[in-house]
């Protein structure tokens, strides 16, 4: 039986190729483009960025997706983590998803705004800020609101509202006539029907395929009914905090990645309210030294790893980037463990509640598992399995859960994803990822001429580290780019220093490109 | 953009043959002497040379492999010093049975050198903090190379 997030697909979508006769006398609205990317957030607006200034019709393109702006998604993501649109992410002030050229930053962006305001100080600072980072101060993260700003007016400026499309796409397949046909629905009911779309080249950009449950905890979840008391960071979950600011509480906090560095955070500004909470920070295992790469090895302080972006920096175009590159697949899944990883940044604010917490004993450190969870009065009870010295078995009694062990990343878990890995036998690389070329092509669905490309998590393990990042979309967006005017895509031009520095100045006066 | 030693020097070739070419013929024509300028210029380039190598294996022990503004800004001011210090080393020179570091005219001031040298260099950190991601779209994601 069809479900809402499921429903029934064509019967002549079993096929792996379909005749494009076959879809134009099937009864189904039918419509037919040249680039088409399904997502719709910040990875499809970047290529779809790119295109138009690399000479693409706009008129050509259609973004698929099911919400108008393009960074709703991110935004939510944000929000629910507590990072607020006044809050920083953790970015470069060069990751400018509204700007292919990264320049200028968002850096340079808030200082002529300051000096607009006549905050000449706060500006000063910041340009000795990014003169000196990250030697002398920690590295300049852009605000979430400004990067949101940036978008809103580079959509504007291509048109987005004409190129994104409301929909929820099903399936892709593969046509005879050297394209791809969507099924997607127009609506988020099972009666909105299906709709097809066909397209010679293809982007895959859905992201994250939802929020991760750990094994352990997601029975639990499901039978209990104890998802008020037990809360993944990414989902909406402000009544924790609400909570703890009247009755105060105990909290167990799993992962130790930089969502948990801003939830530490938020915690301690509640505890300024009410003393009367305590957090356990349960970690897998000790972590007294990071991991090395040649002669340089990651800070790690408190158990925590520390590097100011995902990756280090030499992956988003330094060395590391080439080394990447030229990496066959296992090598590849081994560098992706050992520079990326679960990591934090060093962040003055977050070290010195860290410290504060540990010294004035509101917030532990406890190494090992969660053995079971039961429900208790008013909170639940967890066992926590030591995995170190004796494996002692201790029981406590909690008021939540706050899970910060991240986003589910498995293609498997998307249903676009799972029938496309079904359906033409996708292959995966070493990191479980989907197997894309250097130019992020899926080589598996090439239809020539059609191209399938994607970017973003889906292709972590693949020649560009930190594809997860602003950057990592642009640079991935380039790369297929590089492979379109390769083949003499329709309209698809060759950005040399002449037409870049055009494009710019069009971008820079905010005129259409 | 984050280095790699064959970014380094196509960049530095590439910026000095052509922004520092041009600000190096101005000071020429302010002194009323086009060889001294442009033999500090060479200089520059193929000390720089060398210096990249230096710069390059110090960037390999951060974790991060990158190499910020004020390691450049470092940077810059140590091949100065090392070039005004060669330009003054007249035992050296003598010693080779030459009159000065061949090219650089003997009168040459420390503002003269300063102004010169500290005008360059300032014009290409500032393009290499922006118009050259613009100009060249790729360049930040090669580490700096044209090829």
């Amino acid at each position: 039986m069809p479900t809402l997030s499921e429903p029934s697909l064509p019967s002549f979508f079993e096929q792996r190729q379909l005749s494009i006769g076959t879809l134009k006398h099937s009864s189904l609205p039918l419509e037919e483009t040249t680039y088409l990317t399904i997502g719709a957030g910040v990875g499809s607006f970047i290529w779809v960025d790119h295109l138009i200034i690399h000479g693409v019709d706009p008129t050509t393109i259609v973004a698929l997706g099911l919400e108008a702006r393009p960074y709703a998604r991110f935004r939510r993501l944000c929000r629910n983590s507590q990072i607020l649109d006044h809050d920083r992410l953790r970015s470069d002030s060069g990751g400018t998803p509204d700007n292919i050229w990264a320049w200028p930053g968002y850096a340079l962006r808030e200082m002529g705004r300051d000096l607009r305001c006549g905050r000449v100080r706060h500006a000063a600072r910041l340009a000795w800020q990014i003169f000196s980072e990250p030697v002398l101060h920690d590295p300049f993260t852009p605000q979430a609101g400004d990067v949101f700003t940036s978008l809103d007016r580079e959509a504007r400026r291509i048109g987005w509202r004409t190129i994104r499309r409301f929909g929820l796409a099903r399936a892709v397949r593969k046509t005879n006539d050297g394209r791809y046909v969507v099924a997607y629905s127009p609506t988020m009911a099972l009666k909105g029907g299906c709709r097809l779309i066909v397209a010679r080249y293809v982007h895959l950009a859905m992201g994250y395929p939802r929020v991760r449950v750990l094994p352990e905890l997601h029975q639990y979840r499901q039978q209990m009914d104890y998802s008020r008391h037990f809360v993944n960071t990414y989902e909406p979950h402000d009544h924790v905090y609400r909570r703890l600011r009247q009755t105060g509480g105990a909290i167990l906090l799993r992962g130790r990645g930089i969502t948990s560095s801003r939830i530490i955070q938020k915690l301690y500004e509640v505890y300024g309210h009410n003393p009367n909470i305590r957090i356990l920070h349960l970690m897998r295992s000790p972590k007294p030294n990071g991991p090395h790469y040649e002669y340089a090895r990651r800070l790690t302080r408190n158990h925590f790893d520390h590097q100011p972006y995902n990756f280090p920096k030499a992956c988003f175009g330094g060395d590391l980037r080439r080394v990447m590159e030229q990496a066959n697949d296992r090598e590849r899944a081994e560098l992706i463990s050992l520079w990326g990883g679960i990591t934090t940044a060093k962040r003055p604010l977050w070290e010195r509640i860290i410290t504060t917490g540990l010294t004035e004993g509101w917030y532990h450190i406890r190494f090992g598992r969660l053995a079971w969870v039961e429900p208790a009065q008013n909170g639940i009870t967890v066992a926590v399995q030591g995995d170190v010295a004796w494996s002692e078995e201790t029981q406590l009694r909690v008021d939540f859960i706050i899970d910060a062990t991240g986003l589910e990343v498995a293609p498997e878990r998307s249903p676009l994803w799972r029938d496309l890995l079904q359906c033409y036998g996708l292959p995966k690389n070493r990191a479980g990822q989907i197997k894309v070329t250097n130019d992020f092509e899926i080589a598996a669905l090439r239809n020539t001429p059609g191209r399938v490309f994607t970017g973003g998590i889906m292709s972590l393990g693949g020649p560009f580290a930190p594809v997860d990042s602003f950057t990592g979309l642009q640079y991935a967006a380039q790369k297929s780019l590089e492979s379109l005017i390769a083949q003499g895509a329709p309209g698809v031009r060759r950005l040399g220093p002449v037409r870049s520095v055009v494009q710019w100045s069009r971008w820079a006066v905010g005129v259409s490109p | 953009m984050t280095p790699t030693l064959w970014g380094r020097w196509q960049t530095r070739l590439l910026l000095l043959g052509t922004i520092g070419l041009l600000i190096t013929i101005g000071f020429g024509a302010l002194f009323g002497n086009f060889v001294t300028p442009l033999a500090l210029l060479g200089y520059v380039l193929l000390l720089g040379l060398a210096w990249d190598i230096v710069y390059q294996a110090l960037q390999s022990l951060r974790w991060d492999r990158d190499w910020p503004p004020l390691f450049m800004v470092g940077g810059g001011l140590l091949e100065a010093l090392l070039l005004w210090g060669l330009i003054k080393a007249d035992f050296l020179w003598a010693g080779l049975g030459l009159a000065g570091l061949p090219g650089v005219a003997p009168g040459l001031t420390l503002a003269q050198f300063a102004l010169h040298y500290g005008t360059v260099f300032t014009v290409i950190f500032l393009i290499m903090f922006g118009p050259m991601k613009v100009i060249f779209l790729k360049w930040r994601f090669r580490g700096g190379q044209f090829f």
